[in-house]
Parts: C-alpha cells; sequence; structure tokens
C-alpha cells in the first residue's frame, strides 16, 4: 500500500524515481538482510546458537536462512511492530526471495552455507562473549561512592559553611 | 474467468419461464467460485443452482517427495486467509505422524492463536462483509419497503447497544461510513495483533513448528494478549445484542426468510482448541483426545448428534467424483487398506487419494468444477451425506452444545445450548449469553452462530490466558520437545478453520511424504452434484430459495442468493459479476466500496 502510494507521489512529480535495486524491489524494503534487523543476530555473533525452538537465541541452527534473505520484517515486525519471524522465534525461510520455496527446502535443517559461517565464527564468538561477560560483570556493580551511610565519598568537596558542610563535619 | 462454459441447456420437461443468472466470481480475493442459477421470476423462487470454481490448485500433487517437516510452512500457502488454520492442521498431522506431544505450554499458545484468528476473521467478515448485505444502503437498493418498516422497528436490546432502531443498526453498518463498520474494523486490528504475539505472523504464521511453538514465552506476551483481548471482551457485549436484534427483525419483517439458504441440518464440525491434559496425538486415542477438545467434533443429521468421535469421523470420509474435472482413481495405487487399528480404508478416502486432473470445458450437464465432493458416508443408513460447515460457527456450536461436554466455567454446554459468561471489562459489567439451537440451518441462523461463536473464542481465550500463566508460574516455560521423522507412518490432523472442518491426512514412506490430502471447509461447501447426484450444500441451499427482492431481473442484484451464499463465508465477495441470460450482460459490483465503484 505505501509502495502504491509512493508512486502515485512519484505520479504526480511530488516524489522523485522510487528507490529500486537490480530486481526491481523497493530499497527501504528489501536493501537489508532479514539478519541485519534482527534483535537476535548478536547471539550469532557471540556464537551462541539456540539447539530447541522457544528459546530466545540466534535460529540459524534450526534452519534459519535471514543472514541472506532481503526482507526488513525483524525491524518493522508484522503489524503495529508485533510479530515477524526470527525476532519472534520462527525461523526465516525465505519467503520473499525469488528462489522461494525450492531453495530453502527443507526449512528446518540447517542451511548449508550457515554452517561453514558459523564454524569459521567460533573462536572469535566465544572471546567477545567470556570478554563482555567479565565487563557486563563489571557493569552490573553500583560505582564505589553509591552505598548506604552517613559519610559523603563521591569526591565533592563542600564549601565551608553550607549545610553539607556541616553534616558531612558531623559524621566525621 | 478462464473456465470455458457450454450454453445452459434447459431441460425440456421444465416448462417454467426461467432467467439465467451467474454470479462468476462470488468470492473473497482470489475469485474462484462461481454461482449460476435459474431463477423463476414469477413464482419468485430460484430454480436451479450449480456451484463451480475455475481454479486447480494441485497442492496434493506438488506435496509428494517434499520432506514431511516442511508440510505446514507449503500447505499455509493455500490460503490467504485462513493459511495459519491449514498450518495448524497440518502439525497436528505432524505431531502424530512423528509421535510427538507438544508441551502444555506450547498447546495453550496455539489455541490462544487460533482463538484469536477466529475472533479476527469472524469479525471482519461478520461486519465488514456480510453486515453490508444487511445495511441501509443495501436495503434501501433491494427492499425499500423493509427500510421503511426498519426505521420504526424500536431495537429490543438498544439498552445494551446504544442503536435505538433498526434502522439504526442498518446506517451502522455501511460500508466506510457506518459508526459499527469502523468500530469492527479497529477491533479486528487488535485481534490480528493478538493472533502475531502467539504465532508470530498472520496469516502464515512463523512460529508453528511440529512438537509445538517457538514463540517465547514470558509473563509479558500473556499481558499483551489479555490486555486486547479484554477490550474484544468488551467489544462482544454490544455486538451479540446488536446482531439478534438485527436478525430477528429479519424473521419478522420478512415472513418466510427462514427459507432463504436452508438446507437439511447436516453439519460437519471437526473440532477445535486440543486439551494437551488428554491430547498426547496418538492415532489410537484420538477419541478421546477429540471429545476433550474445547470445540467438541461431531456430526448432526437432522438436529441429531450421529456421532462426536473422530475415529468414525475420519473412517467415514469419502472423496466423490461426479461432476468435477478428475479421473478417477480406482486404479492407481492403494496407499492405506487399514488404520492402525485395523480398521478397513476406503479407496475413496483421502489417504488413498490419487489426483488426476482432467481439464474440459464446463458443462453444466456434465463436468464444470475443479472441485471434488468430499461426503461422510453414515454406515447407519449407507448414505454418503453432503454434510456442509454453515461458515463453521453454526456446526461447531451446534455439535458442541449437543455433546454437552465442554465445561470451563467461561463456557458451558448443556445438552440442547451453550452458555457463554463474559467477565467485568473496562466499562461493562459481566454478561452472559446463551447460544440455543435453532430450527433450521438457514442463512440467518449461520449468521447469527458467527456472532455467538466470536464471544466463544474470547471466552476460550481467556481460559486459555489463564492456563498459560499457570504454566508459566510453575516453572514449565518450555514450548517445543524434539521429535524424530520416521521413515514410514500414516497420521491425520483435525482443526476447524474458520470457515469449517479441515483435515489434513498424510502417508509417509521412506521419510518423505507419499501422499497429501488436505480438506478445508470450502471443499465442503462449494462442492458440485456427486455421482449419486447429490448436490453440494451451496447448490441445495440455493435452489428453492425464495426470493424476497423487490427488484425485477432489470435491476436483479440477486441479495436473497447472495445472504444464502455468503452465510457459508465463502471467502471475500469483493467482486461480483452478474450475467443474464440472452445474451445480456450486466456487470455489478457487490463489494464493501460499492458506494464508491457503483454499477457500470
Amino acid at each position: 500500500m505505501e509502495t502504491l502510494t509512493y508512486l502515485l507521489f512519484q505520479a504526480a512529480g511530488i516524489a522523485p524515481m522510487i528507490p529500486l535495486d537490480d530486481k526491481l524491489r523497493p530499497t527501504w524494503l528489501f536493501g537489508k538482510t532479514v539478519h541485519e534487523g534482527c534483535d537476535r543476530a548478536a547471539y550469532y555473533e557471540q556464537d551462541d546458537f539456540g539447539l530447541e525452538y522457544g528459546t530466545p537465541k540466534c535460529l540459524v541452527k534450526m534452519g534459519c536462512w535471514g543472514p541472506v534473505v532481503n526482507c526488513n520484517v525483524t525491524k518493522r515486525g508484522w503489524m503495529r511492530g508485533i510479530g515477524g519471524c526470527p525476532n519472534v522465534g520462527g525461523i526465516c525461510i525465505g519467503c520473499t526471495m525469488p528462489g522461494f520455496p525450492d531453495m530453502f527446502m527443507p526449512f528446518m535443517d540447517e542451511p548449508s552455507g550457515a554452517r561453514f559461517s558459523t564454524a569459521a565464527l567460533t573462536l572469535y564468538g566465544k572471546m567477545i562473549r567470556a570478554l563482555r561477560a567479565i565487563t557486563n560483570n563489571t557493569v552490573n556493580g553500583e560505582p564505589e561512592w553509591r552505598r548506604p551511610g552517613r559519610q559523603l565519598i563521591t569526591g565533592y568537596q563542600p564549601r565551608p559553611g553550607t549545610y553539607q558542610a556541616q553534616s558531612s563535619r558531623r559524621a566525621a | 474467468m478462464g473456465t470455458i462454459t457450454e450454453p445452459l441447456t434447459e431441460t425440456p420437461a421444465k416448462k417454467r419461464n426461467l432467467v439465467e443468472m451467474s454470479w462468476d466470481p462470488i468470492t473473497r480475493i482470489v475469485g474462484s467460485l462461481g454461482i449460476f442459477t435459474k431463477i423463476d421470476f414469477e413464482n419468485k423462487q430460484v430454480a436451479e443452482c450449480y456451484s463451480t470454481s475455475s481454479i486447480f490448485r494441485g497442492y496434493s500433487i506438488f506435496m509428494k517427495g517434499k520432506d514431511p517437516r516442511d508440510a505446514h510452512f507449503i500447505t499455509s500457502r493455500i490460503c490467504g486467509i485462513c493459511g495459519d488454520n491449514h498450518a495448524t492442521c497440518a502439525c497436528y498431522a505432524q505431531n502424530m505422524a512423528f509421535g510427538v506431544k507438544p508441551p502444555n505450554l506450547g498447546e495453550w499458545i496455539v489455541n490462544l492463536g487460533e482463538a484469536a484468528e477466529y475472533m479476527f476473521d469472524h469479525n471482519i467478515f461478520q461486519d465488514n462483509l456480510v453486515g453490508v448485505d444487511f445495511c441501509e444502503q443495501m436495503v434501501k437498493e433491494t427492499n425499500p419497503g423493509l427500510w421503511s418498516k426498519a426505521q420504526k422497528a424500536k431495537a429490543p436490546n438498544a439498552d445494551k447497544h446504544g442503536y435505538r432502531t433498526i434502522a439504526d443498526i442498518m446506517t451502522a453498518l455501511n460500508p466506510f461510513t457506518g459508526e459499527f463498520y469502523r468500530k469492527t474494523l479497529e477491533v479486528s486490528r487488535l485481534t490480528r495483533e493478538m493472533f502475531c504475539l502467539m504465532e508470530g505472523r498472520h496469516v502464515h504464521p512463523s512460529t508453528l513448528y511440529p512438537g509445538g511453538v517457538g514463540t517465547v514465552a514470558t509473563i509479558q506476551l500473556f499481558t499483551d494478549y489479555l490486555t486486547r483481548l479484554m477490550k474484544y471482551v468488551e467489544f462482544m457485549k454490544t455486538c451479540v445484542p446488536l446482531h439478534d436484534d438485527l436478525f430477528n427483525f429479519w424473521y419478522e419483517a420478512l415472513p418466510g426468510y427462514e427459507k432463504v439458504g436452508q438446507r437439511r441440518i447436516l453439519l460437519g464440525c471437526w473440532g477445535s482448541f486440543n486439551n494437551p491434559a488428554v491430547c498426547d496425538y496418538r492415532y489410537e486415542s484420538m477419541s478421546d483426545w477429540g471429545r476433550a477438545m474445547f470445540v467438541t467434533p461431531g456430526i448432526v443429521v437432522d438436529g441429531k448428534l450421529v456421532t462426536n468421535d473422530l475415529m468414525d469421523i475420519n473412517l467415514g470420509l469419502r472423496i466423490l467424483l461426479g461432476s468435477s474435472f478428475y479421473d478417477d482413481w480406482q486404479n492407481e495405487e492403494t496407499f492405506v487398506r487399514t488404520d492402525p487399528l485395523g480398521n478397513k480404508i476406503d479407496k475413496h478416502h483421502p489417504w488413498n487419494q490419487t489426483t488426476i486432473p482432467h481439464p474440459q470445458k464446463r458443462d453444466f450437464n456434465g463436468n464444470y468444477t475443479w472441485v471434488m465432493s468430499p461426503r461422510w458416508y453414515d454406515q447407519r443408513t449407507g448414505d454418503h451425506l453432503a454434510l456442509d460447515t454453515g461458515g463453521g460457527p453454526i456446526a461447531r456450536l451446534w455439535a458442541t452444545a449437543l455433546s454437552g461436554l465442554v465445561d470451563i466455567g467461561y463456557i458451558k454446554a448443556t445438552g440442547n445450548s451453550v452458555i457463554i459468561n463474559l467477565p467485568k471489562s473496562a466499562m461493562l459489567p459481566e454478561a452472559t449469553f446463551e447460544w440455543k439451537i435453532p430450527a433450521w440451518s438457514n442463512a440467518i441462523e449461520r449468521d447469527r452462530a458467527r456472532t455467538y461463536f466470536q464471544a466463544y473464542a474470547a471466552a476460550a481465550g481467556l481460559f486459555f490466558c489463564e492456563k498459560a500463566i499457570e504454566e508459566l508460574m510453575a516453572g514449565r516455560s518450555k514450548t517445543w520437545a524434539p521429535f524424530r521423522v520416521p521413515d514410514e507412518a500414516i497420521s491425520c490432523g483435525f482443526h476447524e478453520a474458520v470457515r469449517g472442518v479441515l483435515s489434513h491426512h498424510v502417508v509417509i514412506r521412506d521419510g518423505k511424504i507419499a501422499n497429501y490430502h488436505p480438506y478445508p471447509p470450502t471443499c465442503w461447501n462449494a462442492n458440485p452434484r456427486d455421482i449419486y447426484g447429490t448436490p453440494g450444500p451451496y447448490e441445495d441451499a440455493v435452489q428453492n430459495t425464495p426470493i424476497f427482492e423487490e427488484n425485477g431481473p432489470d435491476k436483479f442484484k440477486g441479495i436473497d442468493i447472495m445472504r444464502a451464499v455468503r452465510s457459508f463465508d465463502p471467502c471475500l465477495p469483493c467482486g461480483v459479476h452478474m450475467y443474464l441470460g440472452n445474451g445480456k450482460v450486466l456487470e455489478t459490483r457487490h463489494s464493501p466500496m460499492f458506494g464508491m465503484v457503483g454499477a457500470k
């Protein structure tokens, strides 16, 4: 519908030529891959794959074709931002692609290309997952100064004679 | 249409002055259903009716050799309206074939998705498509006399829905401008969001799998569903009384209207919403888990329940030829001789069907459609019954009511009615609706049942949501169970698509699909005369339908025929072309946009 509206604008001379890719598809819909918009892509990057359905992890090992399919469903959701495919637990079966369905069957097996890519990623993924876990653990702690007690240890130096100066003197 | 049609030759025995009238296409979106009639204008009656489809799909042919796990992804593409029903039914069949029982939570999520689907599709069909046949603009064009009556008729439930007269209701149903029409569109959107929460996408679900669902079950998921559902519950409290007033008025204002679309009570329902406490998907225990469904399966003949046993239902299925463009498969392979319990399986059972298309000219004295004739073999009488689904709800409510098995607080089947209890919502107090078994299977009652079933689906949704949250709180958050695909298996899935019975029959050999036959509701409703000459449900519901329209042949819109056919929910009535005999072609559009498009 929005594509038709765009074409009407174009016909009326209000909008420039509709941006199309080499397959004549509007680029705002088909310019990015499913994976590029997927909120599970970080799991892939960290070599953290779901090995059953129903987890929040990356579904590539379960048959998801998202890394090589042109579609923006993961960014846009299905309606009013709700639903979608890999982002909500459904493998991408490539239904927006010219090669659908033959090139994607059987759907529930890992795409052969993904086997190579994920193998190449193992070392890097495991390493950054471990490093991130360390940093994540650190930043989950509160700063030193934010703790209960009468002493102010933020490093702030109250000016003499103010209320804070008196109260911190009393505490000392 | 692409199909060449032989001219209708009138049988010489008929002396009546008949006018041929045809509506082709009559369906939603794909527009492949055509209704060809001969109308006796002097006696105000439809004399003959032929239902035809000009489209061949071939799913049963190209499913062969595919990985059985792909079945639900592919069969969901059968339809752009109820693809999720196919996906669900295919998953049911796969669960049986693979011997896998999904975790309870997975089952509740599927039920919640399907409940949202019924709420969505019935809602939008009832008041954005069927409602147009009952709206002010339509009634003024077809029955000006009825319009003046409606202006004087007080609406008995005015305090519940806020419309003072029946005419006010009709005005509210006007496409695009009517208040209730617009409200319905808005509510429909919410229900689709509910569906997408559970199954990812509408209508080709992304998160359904054999063994359960991939949906990540969280408290947030069910909260998001429930907040939307409660808005629908509130809407139902005005929607049900409004439709009761509207439909009752038709009976009062046009005596004899019960004859429109009336046919013998021959209803089939294959059951919906599996109960994870009972359902293990084993063929051997299908009778038990079938009866435990939250919409009871059943076959109702002349108002009596013949069976509510899925096993009986399965064994009695027959696919007959007679007037369709296919050759018989008598000499082809028999895939299943006996079921796992040793019961004999007929050559014309879907498990043994081989589809042999044979394109030809459309000839109403011979073969005229791409739809075969599914029938149910009644062992008691030896009849091949032409069951219909009545668009879904009437058969579901009837079978559930007579069985008296469903009792979940929000819904209770009493043996002769179904009681639906809706809780207090934002602005309105509790409400109880009772669907009582009607006297007829006709257009008005099919339409009325649809509204009641919307409330039923909402009430069931509340129950499923509570159950799902219970599972989650108990720490059982898995939604999917692993399985292995066997080399050899036979299985079946039974479900209710929005507009009625749906079955998928599968034969697996060497780990691949050897035979696959989906039977959706419109095949049951729109089929032609079978080898025994028994007409299909549309045909015999329209045949002998009286004509109440005040227009003569020149301005004839065929509204009573439309109401009869559309009561079966035959997909979107977007473009309807009318053809009158004597070479005179009249083309009109009865689309929801008719105010904008008009006749041409």
